[in-house]
């Protein structure tokens, strides 16, 4: 059975461009452009995993619904692959390891992101 | 230690390069995001999907073109000396205006309505590409925030002791709250969605209306009632051309 993975995104083009890889590799892709969509599809679908863009309408919509997910008992083993958009020469580069507490997401990746590297990532994180 | 700024200490100009860059990324990185797809081999060549995923990161390429050309001219209208004066036809103006904006009009089911003579024989001294482009834009948020077949209505009343003209674009849209009013006009003060237009690029809507009636010495208002509609009405001096007198 192939994994279910809920693409949070609200650039659509964006959105597509993940769908298409995730479908190449088998997995079963549920999408929503904005966290209300998002909630509703969580609660209703057994997602495996879930790729979040970081800012969408409003800045804090990515880390409401990440905190959301982890503090809730029921969805808190769902690994969240969280998107930025947070270019890496600056300092508001995020880091695991200091920001883990706040947002509590498994890994980080700056768009846009290399379609080979999302991959690997979601299987490691899938294994 | 490094002092962090936080929106409230960025100086104006900071907030508006903020947010110009994170318009400009976010179609680049949607570019970038579909051609990566399609280079690594995620899509067959020849496709539908390939052909969609093209299609897709050309308009999102037009778009920042639109947006640059946008900011090009905002800052172009800053030095009003750089701009070309000339008559201008109202009546041509309203012409370009309302055959660019046919199909937007026309995918929402817009009702445009307007006196048959709108503008005729009626000269502005100014920019013709400016003064369309000012029409256009106005439209567009006439066409973005109506409802599905709704009505935009353009009239236009010459005030005879003054020398210029009034044009009132109503629409029958969705209405701009009371506290929003005194941020349209002005550079970067409204949220991104409300930066998209119909066709989904960013523009500086408003705002470059705004500089491009500054520049032809024209003033513009915005009345709204939330749920009803908006009108903005744009006053504009006419020009008069000169008759020759007679020797006496």
């Amino acid at each position: 059975m192939s994994h279910k993975i809920l693409v949070v995104e609200d650039e659509i083009d964006i959105l597509e461009a993940h769908k298409v890889v995730l479908e190449h590799n088998h997995y079963e892709v549920l999408t929503a452009t904005n966290v209300g969509v998002a909630r509703e599809l969580l609660e209703k679908q057994s997602i495996d995993l879930i790729l979040l863009d970081v800012m969408m309408e409003k800045d804090s919509d990515g880390f409401n619904f990440a905190q959301y997910v982890k503090g809730s008992k029921k969805y808190k083993h769902i690994p969240i692959v969280m998107a930025t958009a947070v270019n890496k020469r600056t300092k508001f580069m995020f880091d695991l390891e200091k920001d883990g507490d706040f947002l509590p997401v498994e890994k980080f990746m700056d768009k846009p992101i290399d379609p080979d590297d999302l991959i690997a990532t979601i299987r490691g994180l899938l294994k | 230690m490094q002092e962090n700024k936080t929106d409230q200490t960025l100086t104006r100009d900071e907030k508006a390069l903020t947010i110009m860059a994170h318009d400009i990324k976010t179609p680049l990185t949607a570019i970038v995001s579909m051609l990566g797809v399609i280079k690594k081999g995620y899509v067959d060549e020849d496709t539908e999907k390939m052909k969609d995923l093209v299609t897709r990161a050309i308009k999102q390429a037009e778009s920042l073109i639109a947006m640059l050309d946008d900011i090009l001219d905002y800052t172009l209208l800053a030095d009003k000396t750089k701009v070309k004066r000339e008559p201008v036809h109202l009546f041509e103006v309203f012409k370009n205006s309302f055959s660019a904006m046919k199909s937007y009009t026309e995918q929402k089911q817009i009702k445009v309505t307007y006196p048959r003579d709108l503008g005729s024989g009626k000269y502005i001294h100014g920019s013709r590409s400016f003064l369309i482009r000012a029409f256009n834009n106005i439209m567009m948020n006439a066409i973005k925030y109506n409802k599905e077949q709704g009505t935009i209505t353009i009239d236009c009343r010459e005030n005879t002791p003054q020398n210029t003209i009034t044009i009132t674009f109503t629409d029958t849209g969705i209405g701009v709250p009371e506290a929003d009013l005194e941020k349209v006009f002005k550079i970067f003060e409204r949220g991104r969605q409300a930066r998209k237009n119909p066709d989904g690029s960013l523009g500086l809507g408003l705002s470059l209306v705004k500089q491009i009636i500054d520049f032809h010495f024209g003033e513009i208002t915005i009345n709204s009632i939330m749920d009803k509609g908006t009108t903005i009405i744009v006053t504009l001096p006419l020009f008069k051309k000169e008759k020759k007198r007679r020797n006496p």
